[in-house]
């Protein structure tokens, strides 16, 4: 985790911070019309872009998409759910890059996100699967926890809407963007410090296991409770008329998140061997 | 709060609102980031403009089909603004560099606002709003009661079934 702050120091750096924000917002700010719950969601292509920022930029990446979402929420959306927003788009870009080098899946020669294999592209899928899910349990146990909107309706809005994107525009995306982004040597792998890089393995892979576990189980765990409360998914969720900031689901998301946050910490100790 | 942000961005400097998030403590590279980002927006999208434009003048038909044939239309013109906006980094990086940034971690700021009697007559409004919100949310009895002594409450939605 400690790469978040250190590339901080590179100019390089600061300027992909500001460029995928402003791509994000750009991108985010003319479907605020297209409103899927009023004041919280819309439809979002937008959400294509945390997955390759993450997995291209890494933590530029993930400070964007936290940045872009939160300019993206001052034209229509902005209120006290946008501080779970701003950790929830960070999540969506942090985790895929954590997972794709931490889960253990490629050696260390193969670490470059070139989408070229099918074994890359179905990683490629299983980190916008979870970088999805990690937004959606943030930000619906936040607003559960404000007692704002049902956990289930959101979580799985949140899910499919950040999920569908990343998958049918993201991987064509990919595939167009990162051989030039690899020519213009702006892969953050090759502007970080040496040190500041990921290793796979050691407690890394152990961090990189707990990242996946807390969000499916955070996830699951926690729609699981809210169906428990009379909470539905989707648009039912909010005629359902379940209860909002129960206990169950409060603790079963927020043990989730908290092992998501854990997992990041444990994932900075890369130089396990 | 859904047009608070509207009129914050309407109505504020970006160069005030990076030396405001400096001044709350925000280190000045987040700060800066975030201020270049916002200044970004609407170039982004000037450049995404500008190639449809191009785009349309070489014979693209944009406007026929409906919304999902659109969408696939509108969806490869994005790319050249992606691939534009990103090449710039390294020239961009270059320039902040070559004019000092990131030299000294002191820095001196050619805007410097201080806060005076207006300021903080704004700041307990808005504390007083909030406040006032909060009680309503938790209490809606009290917003009814004010409603029902206007002449249009009939109107109200909802009327006459209220948290009464």
């Amino acid at each position: 985790m400690k790469e978040i702050f250190t590339m901080w120091k590179k100019t390089k750096m600061v300027v992909l911070v500001a460029l995928s924000a402003g791509l994000y917002a750009a991108v985010l700010i003319p479907f605020k019309g297209f409103v899927l719950i009023p004041g919280i969601t819309e439809i979002r292509p937008a959400s294509a872009l945390p997955i390759l920022f993450g997995l291209l930029f890494g933590p530029a990446g993930a400070w964007g998409a936290a940045i872009g979402n939160l300019i993206g929420d001052f034209f229509g959306s902005l209120g006290i759910g946008s501080i779970f927003g701003f950790i929830g788009n960070f999540m969506f870009a942090y985790v895929p890059y954590k997972i794709w080098t931490n889960l253990g899946v490629f050696g260390a020669d193969e670490l470059e996100p070139d989408l070229k294999s099918g074994k890359k592209i179905m990683m490629f899928v299983l980190v916008s699967i979870l970088g999805a899910a990690a937004c959606a349990l943030v930000i619906a146990w936040g607003l559960e926890v404000l007692g704002m909107v049902p956990f289930a309706a959101l979580a799985s809005i949140i899910t499919l809407n950040n999920l569908i994107p990343s998958i049918v525009i993201g991987i064509p995306l990919g595939l167009i963007l990162f051989p030039r982004i690899k020519k213009w040597d702006l892969l953050w792998t090759d502007i970080v410090d040496q040190e500041d890089t990921l290793s796979s393995g050691g407690i890394s892979k152990v961090g990189g296991i707990l990242m996946t576990v807390s969000i499916l189980f955070g996830l699951i765990g926690g729609l699981l409770a809210a169906f428990g409360v009379g909470q539905a998914m989707f648009y039912s969720g909010f005629g359902a008329e379940g209860e909002v900031g129960s206990t169950g689901v409060l603790l079963i998301a927020g043990i989730g998140t908290a092992g998501l946050i854990i997992a990041s910490f444990l994932q900075s100790f890369n130089k396990a061997e | 709060m859904i047009i608070a942000g509207m009129v914050f961005l309407s109505t504020t400097k970006i160069e005030e609102i990076a030396e405001g998030l400096v001044k709350l403590k925000v280190p000045y590279r987040g700060a800066f980031a975030f201020a270049t980002a916002i200044r970004l927006v609407p170039m982004i999208v000037a450049t995404s403009y500008t190639i449809i434009q191009a785009q349309k003048s070489r014979g693209l038909d944009l406007d026929t089909g409906n919304i999902l044939q659109k969408a696939r239309k509108y969806l490869p013109l994005m790319i050249p603004t992606f691939i534009s906006v990103i090449r710039s980094t390294n020239i961009f990086s270059m320039a902040l560099e070559s004019k000092g940034f990131g030299y000294s971690k002191k820095r001196t700021n050619y805007l410097n606002h201080t806060m005076g009697g207006k300021d903080y007559i704004m700041l307990f409004l808005g504390v007083l709003i909030l406040a006032l919100a909060i009680y309503i949310k938790k209490y809606p009895g009290l917003y009814d009661n004010f409603v029902l002594q206007l002449s249009w409450s009939e109107f109200a939605p909802g009327y006459p079934n209220w948290s009464l």
